[in-house]
C-alpha cells in the first residue's frame, strides 16, 4: 500500500475514533449544566446527584477525547507535512486559537468540576459547570472552523506557493462554518440526549435509583422529542449549503450523474459510477430539485458536469449519506414517540419504551461516524476543495512501512482503551449515582 | 543572512515561553508520574496522585497550544520537525495517549492500578526523554535540503548532545515534580520527598554540567552568545538556592528555585537556536525563523491571541490552583 492511502486510513480511523468522545462530551456537558442550573433553583439534592453522577462519567469520556485529540494534532505535521506547509498560516490559525481560547477553559474548570465540590461554593461550581461546557462549544467551534475551511476556503490568497491569511473573520466564518458548526453540536446534544436517557432507562430496568431516573428521563425526553426535528432543518440547511459550494459532492450524497431539472430525492439506490448511473433507484420525483430551489424546475448539477478525476468515490458518499438521514428518521420517530408518552403522563411506566431507548445507544454514534464519513470522503479527491489534492498533501519523507507501523500500533492502543473505556463506564453505571442521604 | 524582523522573533520568544510554561507546568506532574516506582506505599502514591489530578490536563494543554503556534505561526517549521522525526513523534504521541488514560484508569480500576501506575511512569518518562532528544536534535543540527526537509541519511536521534539534553530534561522534571510534591504534603512523606530531593539536586546539578560540556563539545560557536551565559548564570544560581532551600529552609521555596533553574536552561537553549528554528548540517541550509515563518498580518493576529489570551489562562488558571492550595488529600482523588 503506499503512503498516501496509510496516511488517509490513519486520519480517518484516528478521527473517527476521536469524535466517539468530544460528541458525547458535548452532551454532558449540557446535561450537567441544565441539573447544576435545576440544583441552584430548587436546592433539591436529586439534582445534584444527576449531576455529580454525570461529571463521573464525563471525566472517563472527557480524558479519551483529550488523549486521542493530542494526536489529531500533531498528525497534520506528521503525515501531511505538504498541507501543513501550504496552509498552516491559515489554518494553524484556528488550531492554535481553539487551544488558547477554548480548550485551555476546558480543561482547567474541569479540575473544579471533579474534585472541587467540596472547596468552592455552589454558585463558583456553576460557573465552572458552565465554563466547561462553553469551552468545550467554543472548542467545537474553532475545530469545526477549521475543518469547514478545508470544505469552503475563503479569506486567502495563495502567495508563492501557499496560502496566505488575508481576512480572518471571513477564514474562521467560512461559507459553511456556521450551518456545520450547529449540525455539529446538535449531533453532540442527541447523543449525549441518547445516554442519559438510556441510563435512566437502564436504572428503571432494573428497579434502581427510580425518583432519580424519572427525573433525568424527563428532562431527557423533553429534548429528544424535539433535538432531532432541530437536527433534520439543520440537516436540510447544511445540504442545501454543500449543493451550492461543494456540488461535486452534493451529486455524490445525492445519487446524480446527470445534470437536470425535476431531480428526484432518491431513498435508496446503488451507484454505479463506471456506467454512471443510480441502479435499483427508489426516489421521489422532482423533490430534490425542490428542496434545493423551491421550485421543481431548479436544475440540480449531476456528477458529469465535473472531470471525472473530481468524482468523490460515489458509492460510499451515497449510502453513508443514506443510511444516516435513515437513522436520522429513526431518532426522530423515538423521540416523538417519548414526548406522546411524556405528554399522556405514560413515561413513567412504558417498559417497552425503556428497550427502545437502551437499545437505540448507537443510533446518534453510528448516525454521526456515517456523516463524517460521508462529508470529508464527499470533498475528495480534495483536501482542501478545489485548492489541493489529497495525494499531494502528505508528507514525502515518510516511508510507507512507519505508517503502516503507526497506523498498525494506534489500531491496537485504541481499540484496547476502547475496551477498558467500556469497562470502566459499564462498571460505574453499574455502580450508579450515590443513594440519597436518607436511603444511605 | 536575511533580516529576521519583529513579528516573527517576537513568535519564536513566545514560543519558547509556551515551552516554558510547560516545563514548569507538566514538568511537575511528568516527574512526579516518573518519580512513583520510588515511592514504597501505595498510599503515599495514592496522595501523590491527588496533588496532580485537577492539574495534568490543564497542564498538558500548554503543549497543545505550543503546537498550534508553531503550525499556524512556523508552519514550515511544523511540517519539517514532525514529519522528519516520525517514528519518535509518533511515540510521543503513544506516551501522551497513555499516560492520559493512566491518570483516569489507575484510580477507577483498583484492582488494575498497580499496572495503571507504572504505565503512567514509564509513558511520563518516554514523553520527556523523547522530547528532550527532539529538542537536542534541533539544537545539533539535522540534514535539511533546499526546500528544508529531511535530505534522508540517518538521523542519528542518539549522538551525546541530544541524548545530554534528553537526561536533562528527565532531571529537571524529576526535580521539579519533587520540588511540586513538597508543597502539597506534610509529615512523613514530606521528609521522605526531601530527602530523596536532596539527592536527586545532585542528580540534576550533575546532568546539567553534561549538558552544558555537550554543548561546548558539540556546538563550540555559540558560547559567544551571552544569553547563553546570561542562562547559565540563572540556573546555577537558581540550583545553588534550591540546595541552600533544601538543607536549611525544609524546602520552602524549592519551587520558585527549581523553577528559575528552568527557566535559565531554556534561556540558554533559546539563546543558542536563536535566530534558527531548525539548525542544519551543513549549517548554511539552517530553517531560519524569517524563513519558516507565516505572512506578517497572521504573525500579529497569533501574537495577539496568544499574548491576551495566555494571559487569561495563566490568571483563570492562578484561581484553580489556588481552589486547590494546601496539602493534597488521598480522598480527593476520583
Amino acid at each position: 500500500m503506499d503512503a498516501v492511502l496509510l496516511s488517509r486510513i490513519q486520519f480517518g480511523f484516528s478521527v473517527g475514533f476521536h469524535f466517539l468522545f468530544p460528541a458525547t462530551t458535548l452532551g454532558l456537558t449540557l446535561y450537567i449544566l441544565i441539573f447544576e442550573s435545576l440544583f441552584l433553583k430548587t436546592r433539591a439534592e436529586v439534582h445534584q446527584r444527576i449531576s455529580a453522577f454525570l461529571v463521573r462519567l464525563l471525566a472517563l469520556v472527557f480524558v479519551m477525547g483529550v488523549a486521542t485529540g493530542a494526536t489529531l494534532e500533531f498528525s497534520f505535521g506528521t503525515n501531511w507535512a505538504r498541507f501543513s506547509r501550504f496552509v498552516g498560516g491559515v489554518f494553524g490559525v484556528p488550531v492554535a486559537v481553539e487551544g488558547i481560547t477554548a480548550f485551555a477553559l476546558e480543561a482547567v474548570f474541569l479540575g473544579i468540576l471533579l474534585f472541587g465540590r467540596r472547596r468552592v461554593s455552589p454558585g463558583v461550581y456553576w460557573w465552572s459547570a458552565f465554563l466547561v461546557f462553553f469551552g468545550a462549544h467554543l472548542s467545537g467551534f474553532w475545530i469545526v472552523a477549521a475543518n469547514s475551511w478545508m470544505h469552503t476556503p475563503a479569506g486567502y490568497v495563495l502567495q508563492g506557493g501557499r496560502a496566505v491569511l488575508t481576512d480572518f473573520m471571513a477564514a474562521t466564518l467560512n461559507p459553511s462554518t456556521v450551518i456545520r458548526f450547529l449540525h455539529t453540536i446538535l449531533a453532540g446534544w442527541l447523543t449525549g440526549t441518547s445516554v442519559v436517557c438510556a441510563l435512566a432507562a437502564y436504572y428503571l430496568l432494573s428497579n434502581r435509583h427510580g425518583d432519580l431516573s424519572r427525573r433525568l428521563l424527563r428532562v431527557g425526553i423533553l429534548l429528544f422529542a424535539l433535538l432531532p426535528l432541530v437536527q433534520l432543518v439543520l440537516g436540510h440547511a447544511s445540504a442545501v449549503n454543500v449543493d451550492r459550494f461543494q456540488p461535486a459532492k452534493s451529486a455524490a450524497l445525492e445519487g446524480i450523474f446527470r445534470t437536470t431539472r425535476h431531480a428526484p430525492l432518491y431513498l435508496f439506490g446503488i451507484p454505479d459510477a463506471e456506467r454512471r448511473v443510480l441502479r435499483f433507484p427508489v426516489g421521489i420525483p422532482s423533490l430534490l430539485s425542490v428542496l434545493v430551489g423551491w421550485s421543481p424546475e431548479t436544475p440540480v448539477r449531476g456528477l458529469e458536469a465535473f472531470p471525472r478525476d473530481e468524482w468523490p468515490p460515489v458509492g460510499v458518499v451515497f449510502t453513508s449519506f443514506h443510511v444516516m438521514v435513515a437513522l436520522g428518521f429513526a431518532l426522530i420517530g423515538i423521540g416523538l414517540l417519548g414526548g406522546w408518552l411524556l405528554l399522556r403522563r405514560r413515561l413513567d411506566d412504558a417498559r417497552w419504551y425503556w428497550y427502545v431507548l437502551l437499545w437505540g445507544l448507537p443510533l446518534p454514534y453510528l448516525s454521526f461516524e456515517l456523516g463524517w464519513v460521508s462529508t470529508e470522503i464527499g470533498r475528495q479527491p480534495w483536501i482542501i476543495y478545489g485548492v489541493l489534492r489529497t495525494a499531494e498533501a502528505s508528507s514525502t519523507v515518510v516511508p510507507a512501512g512507519q505508517i503502516a507501523f503507526s497506523l498498525g500500533m494506534l489500531v491496537l492502543l485504541y481499540l484496547s482503551l476502547l475496551g477498558v473505556f467500556l469497562f470502566l463506564a459499564l462498571r460505574l453505571v453499574q455502580r450508579g449515582p450515590d443513594p440519597a442521604p436518607q436511603e444511605a | 543572512m536575511e533580516t529576521i524582523g519583529f513579528w516573527p522573533a517576537l513568535l519564536f520568544v513566545m514560543l519558547c515561553a509556551l515551552l516554558l510554561g510547560y516545563s514548569l507546568l507538566d514538568g511537575f506532574d511528568l516527574g512526579l508520574s516518573m518519580l512513583l516506582p520510588l515511592i514504597p506505599k501505595a498510599d503515599d502514591r495514592r496522595v501523590l496522585l491527588a496533588a496532580m489530578a485537577p492539574f495534568w490536563d490543564g497542564n498538558e494543554v500548554w503543549l497543545i497550544i505550543a503546537g498550534g503556534v508553531l503550525f499556524a505561526a512556523f508552519p514550515a517549521a511544523y511540517a519539517t520537525i514532525l514529519s522528519g522525526f516520525y517514528l519518535p513523534v509518533m511515540f510521543v504521541l503513544f506516551a501522551l495517549i497513555l499516560r492520559a488514560v493512566a491518570f483516569e484508569f489507575w484510580p477507577a480500576s483498583q484492582k488494575g492500578g498497580n499496572f495503571w501506575q507504572w504505565v503512567l511512569s514509564a509513558a511520563s518518562l518516554l514523553v520527556t526523554g523523547l522530547f528532550g532528544l527532539l529538542l537536542g536534535n534541533l539544537l545539533r543540527g539535522i540534514p535539511l535540503d533546499a526546500e528544508f526537509t529531511l535530505a534522508g541519511g540517518e538521523l542519528g536521534l542518539f549522538r551525546p548532545l541530544p541524548v545530554a539534553v534528553g537526561a536533562t530534561a528527565v532531571a529537571v522534571f524529576v526535580f521539579q515534580g519533587l520540588a511540586f510534591a513538597v508543597g502539597k504534603t506534610a509529615g512523613e512523606l514530606q521528609q521522605a520527598l526531601l530527602k530523596t530531593a536532596r539527592r536527586a539536586w545532585w542528580i540534576c546539578s550533575g546532568v546539567i554540567l553534561v549538558l552544558w560540556a555537550a554543548l561546548a563539545a558539540s556546538l563550540p560557536a555559540v558560547w559567544q552568545r551571552p544569553l547563553l551565559w546570561l542562562g547559565i548564570l540563572i540556573t546555577a544560581g537558581a540550583l545553588a538556592g534550591a540546595r541552600l532551600a533544601l538543607i536549611r529552609r525544609g524546602g520552602k521555596g524549592l519551587l520558585a528555585f527549581s523553577s528559575a533553574a528552568l527557566a535559565g536552561l531554556w534561556l540558554s537553549l533559546a539563546g543558542i537556536q536563536f535566530p534558527l528554528l531548525v539548525r542544519s548540517i551543513p549549517p548554511a541550509r539552517s530553517m531560519t525563523i524569517a524563513a519558516a515563518a507565516t505572512a506578517g498580518p497572521t504573525l500579529r493576529l497569533i501574537a495577539a491571541f496568544t499574548f491576551f489570551g495566555m494571559l487569561l489562562v495563566a490568571a483563570y488558571s492562578w484561581f484553580v490552583y489556588r481552589v486547590f492550595r494546601g496539602r493534597a488529600r488521598a480522598e480527593e482523588s476520583y
